[in-house]
């Protein structure tokens, strides 16, 4: 939460506390204006930026690995091969760190669209009210813009003798008629039902 | 010690439901987690929300022919 925010949220409080305590004070001018000030201005201006800051927080990875069923997708980051995709990409600072979820899955649950969003109240709604789903599966297939948000124009990337195999490889690749997580391509992702098997990373401090 | 005005009494109400609205904001902005948004979203927008209405109609009533403020 940041200062500007404490600092509303404090002054907002300390006007309702007063107008609390007082409310014969807006039989005066300076009352009332204070009770719109209070009642009508700050609360709104305080709850738009809350929001916000809800949303912004939304993207932090310690948000998403709150809840339980999450918690092996955190754990896959530490897998100890470079092979695996989200694990190489966050092990060696290709993403940030506290926003790995959301860098690869921009468009998913609650910092998505108004689409998204909604998708994301469900996940709640699923996790607290229903029977999550033994596996997780993503509502589409991984888009391949979010890969290249970072690597299109990359020249690891362009020049990369599979990605130019043939004529229309990139033009495949970058229609996302190709997936970047095809068979054979960059297939290893998170894993979680292999955990358990697969070597970690002992000094992981992600 | 005087007695409140029914306006008085009205603003001191949506005072109040504001204040418990901002105390929930406070709170849930202090927890990183889904359901934090959701109490934010659903309880803190529910108690400011009526605060205000209570308040404008605290207002309205104030200006009505006939009725003290």
């Amino acid at each position: 939460m940041g200062i500007e925010l404490v600092g509303l949220l404090a002054i907002t409080a300390a006007l309702l506390l007063a107008l609390l305590l007082r409310p014969g004070m807006t039989r005066e001018r300076g009352g009332r204006v204070l009770a719109f000030l209070g009642i009508l201005l700050l609360p709104s201006l305080a709850f738009a930026v809350g929001f916000s800051a809800h949303v912004e927080r939304s993207k932090k990875r310690e948000f998403c690995l709150s809840c339980h069923i999450m918690e092996p997708y955190g754990k896959s980051l530490a897998i100890d091969d470079d092979e695996y995709v989200p694990a190489s990409h966050v092990q060696n600072n290709r993403v940030h760190r506290d926003e790995a979820c959301f860098t690869c899955h921009t468009t998913y649950a609650l910092y998505g669209d108004i689409k998204a969003k909604i998708g994301g109240l469900r996940h709640i709604a699923v996790n607290y009210l229903g029977a999550p789903p033994d596996t997780i599966r993503l509502y589409k297939p991984y888009n391949n813009r979010e890969c290249l948000h970072c690597h299109g124009g990359a020249r690891s990337f362009e020049s990369s003798d599979a990605h130019t195999e043939t004529d229309t490889t990139m033009t495949a690749i970058k229609a996302n008629r190709l997936s970047c997580m095809s068979s054979g391509c960059h297939d290893l992702v998170h894993d979680v039902r292999n955990l358990d098997k697969l070597e970690m990373w002992k000094g992981a401090r992600l | 010690m005087n007695a409140l005005l029914p306006i008085e009494r009205r603003i001191r109400l949506a005072a109040a439901l504001v204040l418990l609205g901002i105390a929930i904001e406070a709170v849930s902005l202090r927890i990183l987690h889904p359901l934090s948004f959701v109490v934010f979203a659903a309880f803190g927008a529910l108690a400011i929300g009526a605060g205000i209405v209570v308040y404008l109609l605290a207002l309205l009533r104030g200006v009505e022919p006939g009725k003290g403020a």
